[in-house]
């Protein structure tokens, strides 16, 4: 079977580093894009199977990724987390909100949590 | 007894025309009004004078005659002064009237023409006239009927203030009129009371304090209330002595010569009170009808002041309230001064809200920010009245036209601490009258309440916003503080799987510690803020350094940034850079700063170039560098804010959204510690922006 694919949109390449090598190892391709406008395009362009997103982003933030991915038919259906170091209730609303599945602080959150949560829904 | 009353009387009132005289006289001397005016108040005190002498000293040829030459002086005066005002024109009568009076001050004291001799008898003045008097018997009508003709005539065509003004004029002439044909004519004819004769000319006070107050108009002693005062009591002095002798003359025949007095001295004292009560009524109707009660306005302002509590807008809308319906005018504005340095107004009175707008260069502004005594009237300056030492001619046409243009009438500054935060407009009066002192008075406790509400609102508004500040600090410290910790966790969680060979932990300890030392210098500017917030005073530890060196060691920090981003740079230093005394730590923290941000904010394949010269500021030698980049440049509106803590422009936090808002914050502190300072400049062609920064040699 073929590997499922991740984009990881995260500008701070120090973090995503790590996260991506963790994930490879789990069986998944991950591709990484370093900020918001560049996301938008990878979104559409390699049709990842999941999407992790990060909030405070060069270019377009977080938010406003995630309202084009959400707009957009061609990637409407890609299932988005968030995964940002921004944890006020306002922020995690918006990201429910606006059609992310599921909003993770990068500070509480452990390998294994991330990697159960995206073979959970990436097996639905 | 009584004569003696009437003779200190008569003394007073001179003295105190004459003063008034000169008063107007050194309100504007170059003012044809002001001159006029003051000829004819030395007409009459030379006149009353010359008949007080009369009457203290008995019969005198000389003074005699300079009796008619005074009363020439001040009929043929006050023609010119018919003519003058109140428009200050001349018209071609005006030197032959000047002629005129010329003539007839000589004709009375050059021989026996008009004055062959005299006899005083008691309060009497018994004259035997010369060949030339009927002369006189024509000139003094001439000119009585003449200036009456000239007054009437401008009178119907006048509006407004200039009727007001002449409105007054014929007041006052009313008021000297009633009295003195009350003592001179009525009393002496129907009554044969001569007694009261001297007193005649004292009423001329009246008419000099009247004709004085329509010259002036404004920012005198209040002649209103005196003159209100006068009219009230020349009336009851009228009315108490036509009843008096009325009443005395009446009973004369049934009652014995003590009774006769004591009845109508009765009736008049129980009638006093009732009486002047009546005769204020009857004043206040006819001649003051728009007063208004000073200390009832100001409670009101109070308790306008109490409701309001923080809220700027009700609180200026209820000063308004409290203005309109006192000094019932047309409208009011009240600019405030916005951080542009320019003033707008919030708020229109009459319901139709305009936005008005004045430059912060106007001439008004420049005015009232420099001036003590200023509060700005049309009128007043337009009159020419008052001679204002502090305006040039070219400054007050200026004024003048600026207020025009608003279309108000008076213009009174805001000012909290000595400083102008805002200016009032008040448009014209309902009434077209012009404003009182009381009027004055009233406009500048409003506008010192209103500096203390503008001055409240702003503290409240700063608190909200450095609250709101403070909770979006914490918003973003947390996620910066986050960002080194997270990748700090996600490395170690690397590091403890068993898969990762040995190699890449070494190379993960190394971004751990990378982090470890980001989060300390986050951390530490954090302190640093912090720091001068509390303390104020920055502590150096100075020590000789060469900048020129400090700078490319800098440079050389940021080698691979600058490779990466394909950023090429220029550095021009002029030859002789002397070294400096400064604390390196904290000129390479600014240093730093500056540098990190040209480089930051200049997109790829960008330049930034760095100079370096010593130059004069404020006769003092300064070493000033300048760092000029290509890249987004500053929004003006984030200008005045960009060396704030915590503040992060829009544009910044696009390119790089991770950052405190501290570095400039704390560089610029750092620099002025050495008295020097940091600014910047948008470039010339829009791209890119220069930062400056000088410390003295």
């Amino acid at each position: 079977m073929k590997n499922k694919k991740i984009l990881f949109i995260e500008d701070e390449i120090n973090f995503a580093n790590p996260v991506k090598i963790i994930l490879e190892r789990n069986g998944f391709d991950v591709l990484i894009a370093k900020d918001g406008e560049m996301g938008i395009e990878m979104a559409n362009s390699e049709n990842p199977d999941l999407i992790l997103l990060d909030i405070f982003l060069p270019k377009i933030d977080g938010f406003e990724v995630l309202k084009k991915i959400k707009n957009e038919e061609k990637t409407k259906k890609i299932p988005v987390i968030i995964f940002s170091n921004l944890s006020g209730e306002e922020e995690v609303q918006k990201g429910l909100q606006l059609g992310a599945i599921d909003y993770f602080v990068k500070i509480q959150t452990s390998a294994n949590e991330i990697i159960d949560i995206i073979k959970k829904t990436l097996n639905n | 007894m009584i004569s003696l009353l009437i003779l200190i009387i008569l003394g007073l009132s001179l003295i105190l025309n004459l003063s008034l005289g000169f008063f107007v006289l050194f309100k504007n001397t170059k003012n044809v009004i002001n001159a006029t005016f003051f000829l004819f108040v030395i007409g009459i005190v030379g006149w009353g004078t010359s008949i007080l002498i009369l009457l203290l000293y008995g019969a005198n040829i000389i003074v005699t005659r300079f009796t008619f030459s005074f009363a020439a002086i001040m009929l043929a005066s006050f023609l010119l002064f018919s003519i003058a005002f109140p428009n200050s024109k001349k018209n071609k009568l005006f030197y032959p009237i000047i002629f005129l009076i010329a003539t007839f001050f000589i004709l009375p004291l050059i021989g026996n023409f008009i004055v062959k001799s005299v006899a005083v008898t008691g309060n009497f003045i018994t004259i035997d006239f010369g060949s030339l008097y009927w002369l006189y018997i024509i000139f003094a009508p001439f000119c009585i009927i003449s200036s009456l003709i000239i007054l009437i005539k401008k009178y119907v065509k006048s509006k407004s203030i200039q009727r007001l003004q002449l409105k007054y004029l014929f007041l006052g002439g009313l008021l000297f009129l009633i009295p003195a044909v009350m003592t001179n004519l009525l009393l002496p004819t129907f009554f044969n009371i001569w007694q009261y004769n001297g007193l005649g000319p004292s009423f001329s006070f009246f008419m000099i304090a009247a004709i004085a107050y329509a010259i002036i108009r404004y920012h005198l002693m209040d002649i209103w209330i005196i003159i209100r005062k006068g009219t009230i009591f020349a009336l009851l002095f009228g009315v108490i002595a036509f009843i008096f002798v009325f009443l005395s003359s009446l009973i004369e025949r049934y009652v014995s010569e003590s009774v006769k007095y004591i009845i109508p001295a009765f009736i008049v004292t129980i009638g006093f009170i009732p009486l002047k009560n009546l005769i204020e009524l009857a004043t206040d109707k006819i001649f003051f009808r728009k007063r208004y009660k000073f200390t009832k306005v100001i409670s009101d302002i109070e308790i306008v002041i109490r409701q309001s509590g923080l809220d700027l807008y009700s609180l200026l809308e209820g000063l308004h309230h409290a203005i309109k319906d006192s000094l019932r005018v047309k409208k009011a504005a009240i600019l405030i001064l916005i951080p542009t340095g320019n003033f707008i107004s919030r708020h229109v009175i009459d319901g139709t809200i305009t936005e008005l707008n004045l430059k912060s260069d106007s001439q008004i502004a420049l005015h009232l920010k420099s001036c003590d005594k200023n509060i700005l009237d049309k009128e007043d300056l337009k009159s020419g009245i008052h001679q204002e030492s502090a305006m040039t001619p070219e400054a007050k046409n200026q004024i003048i036209k600026e207020i025009e243009q608003l279309d108000f009438t008076i213009a009174v500054p805001i000012k909290s601490n000595g400083k102008l935060i805002g200016i009032y407009l008040v448009g014209e009066k309902l009434s077209q009258d012009p404003f009182t002192q009381e009027d004055i008075y009233l406009l500048e406790h409003i506008t010192s309440e209103m500096a203390f509400a503008i001055e409240n609102a702003r503290m409240y508004e700063e608190l909200k916003k450095l609250d709101q500040t403070k909770s979006e600090f914490i918003s973003v410290a947390s996620h910066q503080l986050r960002t080194p910790l997270s990748i700090i966790k996600w490395d170690l969680e690397l590091f403890s799987d068993k898969d990762t060979p040995q190699d890449q932990k070494n190379e993960l300890l190394k971004t751990v510690s990378k982090s470890v030392v980001s989060m300390g210098d986050q951390l530490n500017k954090l302190m640093i803020a912090l720091e001068i917030e509390e303390k104020k005073n920055i502590f150096l530890d100075k020590k000789s350094a060469y900048l020129k060196k400090l700078i490319l060691e800098c440079l050389d920090k940021y080698k691979e940034a600058l490779k990466e981003k394909n950023i090429s740079y220029e550095t021009i230093f002029s030859e002789t850079l002397p070294s400096t005394i400064c604390d390196l730590k904290k000129i390479k923290m600014s240093l730093d700063t500056l540098i990190q941000n040209a480089i930051t904010y200049t997109p790829n394949e960008g330049k930034i170039k760095i100079e370096g010269k010593t130059k004069k500021i404020d006769n003092k030698d300064c070493f000033v560098i300048s760092i000029s980049d290509n890249g987004i440049g500053i929004n003006d509106k984030d200008q005045e804010n960009i060396f704030k803590k915590f503040f992060r422009s829009k544009e910044a936090r696009t390119i790089s959204p991770n950052g405190f808002g501290l570095d400039l914050f704390i560089a610029k502190k750092y620099i002025e510690a050495h008295g020097g300072n940091l600014w910047f400049n948008p470039n010339a062609d829009k791209r890119g922006t220069t930062f400056y920064f000088s410390i003295p040699l």
